[in-house]
């Protein structure tokens, strides 16, 4: 039992000595002079007039735009216009609103013009008096910085404003549980634009103010920095807080506090300051001057911090072909591509094919000229292929910069040839090998037809190389072909050759049992090289079995639908025979008819006449109207005509019926009488 | 006393029947007509087959239908049967028409 306690403690140890440690690999890339030239360009094209952006909100586009370039150190185009502007659209505004007076003051300001709005000291002291007694959150924070910058021009000092209970009243919008700020009193739920005001705010009021007091109401703000930081979304790479604005604000203004507060180091970690650099440079294509001030802002305070600032490794050229192989030089760089001293090391290069292999090369100091560190290794024999390089990169200030370990890729990229081709067949396999049997292809040449019999098998033997040396591609095939059927098969690498073997049964089966002749090209692709197709011989193949169809999917048989069968109809002989049958009686009723006799002396006369006639013409109507439904028309059509053919024959009908009654009645009378 | 034979049995119908009025005697040459139509459509069926079985449905309720209107006729107009009184023969003849008219609206439908 003891020894078992004794186990899972060991096993509890080497887990917690095991843990994942942060490995600081810097920053992939840089915000190049390149990138700075874009955002000028792009802060450029905002122009509209004597200011940036558009008509609605001039004054801010222009404080975003303004502050972008002066933070990146270049020059602001018609800078005493912008100031005439500014100072115009200040006095329109009577210097009552604190966001233009916040956008106008910082403007000239950073343009150095701020002295124009002297003049208007005691209105703006008015302004900034009221917000910061009874502003929100953001009115309270932007006068603040109202204040600070005033104050640096000498236009105001720290006496005519009461700061101290300005801080309580900021900090007194913290939201206790979750560390964020909200806008008023009133206000249930923080934001995390409100916290990063506050949290830049407090930070200049903590160092400007220099009071004990202030210093603990900052100290219970950090005390919950961890719960505002865990309202960020992390990937592998970044960090980030809901979008551009948010991320760089917040960021600038925790690393603010960092400054006046050893305690937010505890909170903000290098790895986080990596993490948010990699993310504010995956936004560098900026379409707003909102969004390229914030992505400068953030990355001016990456570059310049108290926790920690990104270095990169970048080297200076990453693919070489095998002839001019012989030193690979690295700059270690800041984000905005300055150079930093620093030692570099070539901890380790390695295969990127296989990354646990042995090294080719490990622990090498690379020497320093200037600003860029070499290694060489054009001794190392580097064979063509891709190389992991693990750098160990040792910043001479290790104060402000720590320690990176930073792993690039290069490329040795060049020409490969075939070597030692063999196209051989025979019946059996152990006769491949013969001389017999083989044909040799020279490497660009292509082999004359090859008829090989239905038994026999057949192999295709090379070796690749590239300067004498043996190269192992990613991918090497062959493809065979005719107008109607093509595959490729890979070919197996085994002892620094290559080889595939052709048994009738497979080709048939990959071929479909398609007998004829086929193309035979070799196809080499590797990351390193050009690829290479190359036609080096034709076959003839023959196959015992029936061709499969060239269609991927069974052939169906055309649809035949089973219409119903006719009837079995008798000869017409017969049919007639019926017909003759069928009418016969009616001849036996005409005769009949003679033999019994009929009188058409009663036959009526004058009106009697009409109306008899006119009854049998309908009844005849009617009758014909059957015959004509029987033949072509329809039942619809039928019964209309058959209503209207109703109409005389009822009328005619009545009237001889009554006239036969009459005339009835009439004979009855004279024979009584 | 009366003569039993075949012969004297069929003598005496032809003399019962000789004194048959003129129009029973016209109807029941129709009855005749219509009962061996019947019989031929009927033997056609039997012998030549149904098809199309709805034309011999038809012909066929045709030549009952005509044979059963035609006895009814018959039997309202012979004067043995005092229909006189109260169904004048045409009276009968008009029924029988409408009935004959009602009659094939129905073989209609089965013609085809």
């Amino acid at each position: 039992m003891k020894l078992l306690l004794l186990l899972l403690l060991s096993i509890l140890i080497s887990i917690n000595y095991s843990a994942p440690t942060f490995t600081n690999r810097g920053i992939s890339s840089v915000y190049s002079k390149n990138d700075i030239n874009n955002l000028n360009r792009f802060i450029s094209t905002q122009k509209q007039g004597k200011l940036y952006g558009t008509d609605n909100q001039q004054l801010k586009d222009t404080f975003y735009a303004v502050g972008a370039l002066t933070r990146l150190g270049e020059s602001v185009s018609d800078a005493k216009t912008i100031c005439s502007t500014v100072k115009e659209q200040l006095e329109t505004n009577k210097f009552s609103d604190i966001e233009l007076l916040y956008n106008g003051v910082t403007i000239l300001s950073e343009l150095k013009c701020i002295e124009e709005i002297s003049s208007a000291s005691k209105k703006i002291q008015e302004t900034l008096k009221s917000k910061l007694q009874n502003g929100d959150l953001l009115e309270t924070t932007q006068a603040v910085n109202i204040v600070f910058t005033l104050q640096s021009a000498k236009l105001v000092t720290n006496d005519d404003f009461d700061l101290t209970s300005s801080v309580k009243r900021i900090v007194s919008l913290m939201v206790e549980d979750e560390g964020t700020f909200k806008s008023t009193e009133s206000d249930s739920e923080g934001t995390l634009l409100n916290t990063a005001a506050a949290y830049f705010a407090l930070a200049r009021l903590s160092h400007r103010l220099d009071n004990q007091e202030v210093d603990k109401q900052v100290a219970k703000v950090v005390h919950k920095m961890d719960t505002v930081i865990a309202n960020a979304e992390e990937t592998t790479d970044t960090l980030y807080f809901t979008d551009l604005q948010t991320t760089a604000s917040l960021f600038h203004s925790m690393l603010s506090l960092a400054s006046i507060n050893e305690k937010v180091a505890d909170f903000v970690s290098a790895k986080q300051v990596n993490q948010i650099a990699e993310y504010l440079l995956k936004q560098k294509n900026v379409e707003s001057l909102s969004n390229a001030y914030y992505l400068i802002v953030g990355l001016k305070k990456c570059q310049k911090n108290s926790v920690s600032q990104p270095l990169s490794l970048t080297l200076e050229k990453s693919i070489f072909s095998p002839s001019n192989l012989a030193t690979v030089d690295a700059f270690v760089t800041d984000i905005f591509g300055q150079n930093i001293p620093a030692t570099v090391n070539v901890n380790k290069i390695v295969s990127s094919k296989a990354p646990r292999s042995t090294p080719v090369l490990s622990d090498k100091k690379m020497t320093t000229t200037g600003n860029k560190h070499s290694i060489d290794v054009s001794n190392e024999n580097l064979k063509l292929g891709l190389y992991n390089i693990e750098f160990k990169v040792v910043p001479t200030d290790n104060e402000d910069y720590a320690e990176i370990t930073s792993t690039q890729v290069i490329t040795i990229t060049g020409s490969i040839t075939v070597d030692d081709m063999k196209f051989s067949f025979a019946p059996k396999a152990d006769q491949l090998g013969s001389p017999k049997n083989s044909q040799d292809v020279v490497f660009g040449k292509k082999l004359s037809l090859v008829d090989i019999p239905a038994n026999n098998l057949a192999r295709v033997f090379f070796r690749i190389n590239s300067d004498k040396q043996v190269f192992v591609p990613q991918q090497v095939g062959i493809r065979f072909y005719s107008p109607s059927r093509e595959i490729v098969v890979p070919v197996t690498h085994s002892a620094e050759s290559f080889s595939y073997t052709l048994t009738n049964k497979e080709m048939g089966k990959l071929l479909g049992y398609q007998s004829g002749n086929y193309q035979m090209d070799l196809i080499v692709g590797d990351q390193s090289i050009t690829p290479l197709q190359w036609n080096f011989g034709e076959i003839n193949l023959k196959f015992s079995q029936k061709t499969q169809p060239t269609s991927r999917y069974t052939e169906n048989q055309p649809i035949v639908h089973a219409f119903r069968q006719p009837e079995k109809r008798p000869p017409q002989s017969v049919s007639n025979l019926f017909t003759l049958l069928v009418l016969s009686p009616a001849a036996i009723f005409l005769l009949g008819i003679f033999v019994v006799g009929f009188n058409l002396g009663k036959f009526p006369t004058g009106m009697g006449f009409i109306w008899t006639m006119g009854f049998i013409a309908s009844v005849s109507s009617i009758a014909l109207l059957i015959i004509n439904y029987w033949i072509h028309s329809t039942m619809d059509v039928t019964l209309k005509r058959l209503a209207l053919l109703l109409i005389p024959t009822i009328f005619f009908g009545h009237r001889s019926m009554s006239y036969y009654y009459n005339k009835y009645n009439t004979e009855k009378e004279i024979k009584k009488d | 006393m009366s003569d039993l034979s075949f012969t004297g049995i069929v003598k005496s119908f032809f003399d019962s029947y000789s004194k048959t009025p003129q129009k029973l005697k016209i109807i029941d040459l129709f009855l005749i007509y219509t009962f061996l139509t019947g019989v031929i459509v009927f033997g056609y069926c039997c012998l030549v087959g149904t098809f199309p079985f709805n034309s011999f449905l038809a012909a066929f309720i045709s030549c009952v239908g005509c044979f059963v209107l035609a006895a009814c006729l018959r039997i309202q107009i012979n004067p043995i049967n005092n229909f006189n009184k109260t169904i004048s023969p045409e009276r009968a003849f008009t029924d029988f028409l409408l009935c004959n008219l009602i009659l094939h609206l129905v073989v209609f439908n089965f013609l085809g």
